[in-house]
């Protein structure tokens, strides 16, 4: 694929792939991602993966002229690298309203019962396209495009650890406390970032993830 | 030890920030104005990585349970141990049940308090800095007791690291291109680089919000982006036409245009310039 290459202020380039969301663009990236981890781990200090990009946080110092073009070689190159073997997680979800603070607005919006909501939200396997926006939190691809809702126009100031919401075309799990504009549709007991473990979330980009709903009861049992 | 007396408006404790975890979305953080920082350190002779105490506007009232020696650098503001005046930017020996006072900054924003070694809050990720949902606190809290090294080494001075001074006026910040830099059109591009940009009073940690002086409508706008990587100096500009420049705790992506990018000497300018203070960018 053509790629594109900045640089991203005084240490970082930033790699651009043509604008389109699509899981052969997510391939491509999380390979390439590979490579430069695996080939140049010295002369990087972090990278981080999103839709159409890849960005390269060099170490200090770092010739990023030169740089460039071992980026590009390593992009072409069939160096041997790690095969990539999306992880499927299970992930257990209470839709009781006492956690989906959202739903029943929803589903009058959507004209669904909230059964069906539900039915809606958790039938699909979700890809994880990359993490951002909070500690741990996976931008999930694959919602059902009934489930399409804008954000919150004024976002709530606290949203809690492991609530489970909708926000544009996405839905995302909240792995900590935080302030949000996304719709809450319910709550996973699971935790999904552990700043006590290492690495500290386990989730990675392409993996992917299956809702299931639980009750109040099986909710409080995890 | 140093028992916290009054920890100020918004104190915390950080170093140069979290490095290796902006892939799963974890932000940097560390000091704000970080030539400050590393000066406070290196009058100490600590390692540039030990953390400090930064303060932002009201510092803190601290009392010590042990022997060290101290500097404070960044914002003026007048420091009092024991309720003697003491300076800025130079080192101080503590002795036990001193209590230091660090005062209102009259001028810059943020205050920074080594002392020898270092601060030892916790070891998270790899780092000390406070960050809501990663350390315990997001600021230090009444009553607290802080812990710090040991070390009470003899300080000999050798910094070439010159403290800045400070002043109100208009400031000139430096600039990169940012990655949709090119994608703006005419107008706007000429708004960016040539009016000048109040600081808005929503400016923290996570991001600083600026004002345009009244603009004619459409002189500024870019379309969002998807989703991509941000960093700490990104100027995104959002649909509306409001310029934010991200600071150390922003995120590790956004979907608004990123239209500039801050040198790592300009965040450390701009992290010093207060609400209602003006400042210009200036493309290098």
């Amino acid at each position: 694929m053509f790629l594109k290459y900045q640089y991203f202020g005084e240490g970082a380039i930033l790699i651009s792939w043509p604008n389109v969301i699509d899981q052969k663009t997510s391939f491509d990236i999380v390979r390439f991602n590979q490579k430069i981890q695996s080939l140049i781990p010295q002369l990087i200090l972090e990278t981080v993966t999103t839709y159409c990009s890849l960005t390269v946080y060099l170490t200090f110092g770092a010739d990023r002229n030169r740089l460039i073009s071992k980026l590009k070689e390593i992009y072409q190159s069939n160096a041997a690298h790690q095969k990539i073997n999306p992880t499927l997680w299970k992930v257990p979800v209470c839709y009781d309203l006492s956690f989906a603070l959202d739903l029943e607005n929803l589903a009058a919006q959507k004209k669904l019962s909230i059964e069906q909501l539900i039915d809606y939200h958790s039938k699909p396997t979700y890809t994880v396209d990359f993490l951002g926006f909070l500690p741990g939190f996976p931008y999930l691809s694959g919602l059902n495009p009934i489930l399409n809702t804008p954000r919150l126009s004024s976002p709530r100031a606290h949203i809690e650890k492991g609530s489970v919401a909708i926000g544009g075309k996405q839905t995302g799990i909240y792995p900590v406390n935080s302030p949000g504009g996304w719709h809450i549709v319910g709550k996973t007991p699971k935790s999904f970032f552990d700043v006590s473990k290492t690495p500290p979330g386990f989730i990675q980009p392409l993996d992917k993830i299956k809702f299931y709903p639980i009750s109040l009861e099986e909710f409080h049992r995890d | 030890m140093i028992e916290v007396i009054t920890p100020g408006i918004y104190s915390s404790i950080q170093d140069q920030g979290r490095f290796g975890f902006r892939n799963l979305g974890v932000p940097l953080s560390g000091v704000m104005d970080s030539n400050s920082a590393n000066l406070a350190n290196a009058l100490l002779n600590n390692h540039q990585k030990c953390a400090v105490l930064e303060t932002t506007f009201v510092g803190s009232i601290l009392k010590f349970h042990q022997e060290t020696f101290i500097a404070i650098t960044g914002a003026n503001c007048s420091i009092k141990i024991n309720n003697k005046s003491i300076a800025l930017n130079t080192t101080h020996k503590i002795y036990q049940n001193d209590i230091l006072n660090i005062g209102k900054s009259t001028l810059g924003v943020r205050n920074y308090l080594a002392v020898s070694g270092g601060f030892k809050s916790d070891l998270v990720l790899n780092s000390r800095s406070f960050f809501t949902g990663i350390s315990e606190r997001q600021t230090i809290q009444k009553g607290e007791y802080i812990k710090i090294s040991k070390t009470t080494a003899p300080i000999i001075n050798r910094t070439k690291i010159k403290p800045r001074s400070f002043d109100s006026k208009p400031q000139s910040i430096k600039v990169k291109k940012g990655p949709e830099y090119d994608l703006l059109d005419k107008k706007s591009k000429e708004t960016l680089l040539q009016k000048q940009f109040n600081i808005s009073t929503l400016s923290n940690r996570m991001a600083y919000q600026l004002e345009p002086y009244s603009l004619p409508k459409n002189s500024l706008k870019a379309d969002e982006i998807i989703t991509s990587s941000v960093q700490p100096g990104t100027v995104q500009l959002t649909p509306s036409g409001n310029p934010i420049i991200l600071m150390r705790d922003c995120q590790t992506t956004g979907g608004y245009a990123r239209v500039l990018q801050l040198t790592e000497s300009a965040i450390n300018r701009l992290a010093q310039k207060r609400p209602n203070e003006s400042i210009y960018f200036t493309l290098k």
